[in-house]
């Protein structure tokens, strides 16, 4: 047990060990993690735990961490790896906010007032992709507050300053954006170009060849085969599966909204009024009306629907809700939404999933008090895989392997199988297969065994599209990208300082071009769409914190200055201390 | 893809199983045995039983498995990565395309074949106990093994090196992961099976030297080759593969002291001997009833 590899020192590792014990391993009995974690803690050493998914989940992962594992140790400060399995890892950062540094993939999102979901304090203590870092910025919340109700020139401005603040205080590193492909085969389809597999119009807003009646996707990212659920933040990444068995008021379509349930909508003075199409119905044959809007509002906004003593917001969608004051149906057909932001901020609740009534009210209604009102349980009751899947999309649930596939089946009650302005749906089921890896999907797909793969082509395997013969290789913009997160509850990760030296510590530049094969773009603020990227655009460096080092390698000396610079200090064995 | 995998798969097997009969055993040898199967069928049949519950388990629930070790098992691959840090990285230093090709090719077909050929073997001799041993030791590993899989939840060290295992298997051979995933999840490391049930087949060929003395070099050298090849590979940590081995010697003792000391096939006898009327009446009644058809 005292042999520790080949690079660590006898005292050192037994720490090591220790530390792992305290962190890494589960154990069945609370007071025994306690006693280790105290352990841990004679120690003087920093041992920081980083958390992000397996090699097979995600190679560009696994190279920003190995990256990242390699500077922290030259800067003298100890470091764990802690791994999980994507859905996992997304449940330990996200939802149990159990973390000290994670590196993991960011689904992103084009509008900027995606940053204040992500970096407003109001979501501090909040599980999934709003704030996970536990940001509490006084200044930055002002500046988001700006930004959630500037319009027209103003909003740039806002956007710039949120910039300003996020290069200072660094929440997160931003790596880079991977660039997006996807393979395709055009002897099933055609159209693939006019939409993109983030979006529900993506699987729909296509042209089968003749004699073809299925859709047959590969993922290499098998969540969708695990669990359905619109809730379950932990098992989504551009939740567009679960959009196409439920349906929204407004639809994605390129660039904008297309209508979708609602055929018009019309926003004045802070209040946006949808009107619905009419004899909407859900899977299982119910109508689908105005009033199930407003619950699907009431419900996100409290999943526990006034049964707990303050609201327990769900998971996902909060960017969307939070802005929303009342959602109330004032008829059938009609829905009005009293917004508190802009015009901008205020059609994005459009795209929100309708969960409907009667699936739903009854299972919050039949959960015991105790559960009911206790928001991890309710939450983790709430995102469970087993919960119906009945909603009003063009699709409806067949059956599926867990893990394996998942078949779903035209609904023929869908309003768009009959409108003649929408695509329709255009073939009878749509089969989603995990491929286990991207070179075996760019395989089935070119050998046309599959119709295409649809989640993006990781880039270590983007060169083998070139040997493709019948596929083609499709771009898409996409928004997601990589990060290094820090827990600023904790300490020292509370402290910029040691954010910011951290942040030194990684060349962007360098990973994009190993890492990534040059299929990525380095980042110094998150990426959003707007003008004011422009002014922020990579340049080799980020402008507040340049990699100190070359190629990969972190010059030693100049990282222990930094560290030094920001009042933390060495010991003999060169190992950066920190007081307890 | 995942059916012309399982066809190379069983055209290969079946070819070194082939050379092997002949070279090892003789056809004579196995034709004389199969000609007298029945006693030494009845005499493996009860451990074989054993066996299929495990699978049927292992195969039905393995989805549940995974989420059950998820939730409340150790969760020990970064202890692992901890206490023996880039140990399977010195493969990468004397890695080259052969050696790649040679275990890769050990990994799937050589470790399949080692497994099926001393069952066949074993099958020629006239005192069973041996086969029964070696298909009770089968049983013990895997039904230990995959207890194991549930008490620890542990990930190979390819997930933690990544792109550095130049040689992994799914780099090598992207297609062959579809193949593996039928049979086992990458939470499921400690211990290595492989290892496990390829030294369960090597301590067995030592054991049966003087019978069968051209396997035992045989299966020492392909056993100690599918140990390497799982870390060659990037797929097992040193220490998956240590548990690997002391789960192989454990399986094997407790399979030696259980099978040939109590007599189960005397209690099946009612069984058989029901099973046989019910079979003689079956024929009958078909004889009786295509008579009467012919009438």
């Amino acid at each position: 047990m005292t042999g520790t590899g080949p690079r660590s020192s006898g005292r050192h590792s037994r720490r090591t060990f220790l530390a792992t014990v305290g962190t890494g391993v589960t154990l069945s009995t609370s007071g025994c993690t306690e006693l280790f974690t105290e352990v841990s803690s004679w120690g003087d050493q920093l041992s920081v735990t980083i958390t992000t998914v397996p090699d097979d989940d995600d190679r560009q992962s696994n190279g920003i961490f190995k990256h990242l594992e390699s500077s922290l140790r030259a800067a003298g400060i100890d470091v764990t790896p802690e791994l999980r399995t994507t859905a996992q890892f997304e449940k330990k950062v996200l939802i149990d906010q159990d973390f000290d540094i994670f590196v993991g993939r960011y689904p992103g999102t084009p509008r900027p007032d995606g940053l204040y979901e992500l970096l407003h304090s109001t979501f501090a203590y909040e599980p999934g992709w709003q704030n996970p870092y536990g940001m509490t910025d006084i200044d930055l919340d002002d500046r988001l507050e700006r930004l959630r109700h500037a319009t027209g020139t103003d909003r740039s401005a806002a956007i710039e300053s949120v910039f300003d603040s996020f290069l200072d205080t660094k929440p997160f590193v931003p790596i880079c954006a991977p660039s997006i492909y996807y393979a395709v085969n055009d002897q099933q389809f055609t159209g693939w170009d006019r939409q993109s597999f983030r979006t529900r119009l993506g699987y729909v807003d296509l042209d089968p060849a003749a004699a073809v009646d299925q859709f047959d996707g590969l993922v290499t990212d098998a969540r969708p085969m695990q669990n359905l659920n619109p809730l379950a933040t932990h098992y989504r990444h551009t939740g567009a599966i679960t959009s196409l068995l439920y349906d929204s008021l407004a639809t994605r379509s390129g660039a904008g909204l297309s209508p979708w349930m609602a055929h018009d909508w019309e926003w004045r003075d802070g209040r946006l009024t949808a009107t619905m199409r009419p004899d909407l119905t859900s899977h299982d044959e119910e109508p689908v009306t105005a009033e199930d809007v407003a619950f699907t509002f009431e419900f996100l906004a409290d999943l526990s629907l006034g049964r707990a003593d303050s609201p327990i917001p769900a998971p996902r969608f909060r960017r969307e809700t939070s802005a929303v004051t009342s959602a109330t149906a004032t008829d059938d057909e009609t829905v009005e939404f009293t917004v508190d932001a802009s015009r901008e901020v205020a059609t994005s609740v459009l795209t929100v999933p309708i969960l409907p009534e009667h699936v739903w009210r009854p299972i919050v209604d039949e959960l015991d008090e105790e559960t009911a009102s206790t928001a991890t349980w309710l939450r983790e009751e709430l995102m469970n895989e087993e919960i119906s899947r009945v909603g009003s999309g063009p699709y409806r649930f067949g059956s599926w392997v867990q893990g394996d596939l998942l078949t779903l089946d035209r609904f023929d009650g869908h309003f768009s199988v009959e409108d003649p302005d929408l695509p329709g749906v255009p073939v009878e089921s749509l089969v989603l297969r995990n491929a286990s890896n991207g070179s075996v999907a760019i395989e089935m797909v070119d050998a046309g065994d599959a119709s295409a793969l649809v989640t993006p082509i990781e880039a270590d395997v983007i060169g083998e599209t070139q040997e493709m013969e019948t596929a083609a290789r499709i771009h898409d913009p996409g928004w997601a990208y990589y990060q290094i997160g820090f827990n600023t509850q904790k300490h020292p990760f509370s402290n910029h300082r040691f954010r910011r030296a951290v942040a030194s510590l990684i060349d962007r530049q360098w990973l994009a071009e190993t890492v990534f094969h040059g299929h990525a773009q380095p980042l110094s603020v998150p990426k959003v769409d707007s003008s004011a990227m422009d002014d922020y655009a990579w340049t080799g460096a980020d402008p507040e914190t340049p990699f100190v080092g070359t190629d990969g390698e972190i010059d030693v000396e100049a990282a222990r200055d930094l560290f030094r610079k920001a009042s933390f200090e060495y010991n003999d064995s060169g190992e950066l201390v920190v007081d307890d | 893809m995942l059916v012309g995998l399982l066809s190379r798969a069983t055209v290969i097997v079946a070819l070194l199983l082939v050379i092997a009969i002949w070279q090892v055993i003789g056809f004579d040898t196995l034709f004389r045995a199969l000609r007298n199967w029945r006693p030494r069928v009845r005499a493996a049949l009860p451990v074989t039983l054993a066996l299929v519950p495990v699978l049927i388990v292992n195969k039905l629930a393995r989805q549940d498995l995974v989420t059950i070790s998820q939730e409340y098992g150790f969760r020990v691959g970064d202890l692992f990565w901890v206490i023996e840090g880039e140990f399977i990285l010195l493969f990468e230093s004397v890695a080259s395309t052969p050696l790649t090709q040679y275990f890769s090719f050990i990994y799937i077909y050589g470790y399949a074949f080692l497994l099926i050929f001393p069952v066949v073997m074993y099958f020629t001799l006239r005192d069973s106990t041996r086969l029964r041993r070696l298909l009770g030791a089968y049983a013990l590993n895997y039904t230990i093994g995959v207890t194991l899989y549930v008490l620890f939840h542990a990930f190979g060290p390819r997930q933690y090196f990544g792109s550095d295992v130049e040689t992994m298997l799914y780099t090598f051979e992207p297609s062959y992961q579809l193949l593996t995933r039928e049979i086992n999840h990458y939470t499921n490391v400690f211990p290595s099976l492989h290892t496990s049930l390829s030294a369960t087949v090597m301590i067995f060929a030592i054991r049966s030297r003087s019978q069968f003395p051209a396997w035992t070099p045989t299966a020492s050298v392909l056993a100690v080759s599918v140990w390497l090849s799982t870390m060659y590979l990037g797929i097992h940590w040193a220490i998956d593969v240590l548990g690997g081995l002391l789960l192989a010697g454990t399986c094997v003792w407790l399979s030696c002291r259980l099978i040939g000391r109590y007599d189960v096939d005397s209690h099946l006898q009612p069984a058989y001997d029901r099973l046989a009327a019910v079979v003689d009446r079956v024929k009958t009644t078909g004889d009786s009833a295509d008579e009467r058809g012919h009438r």
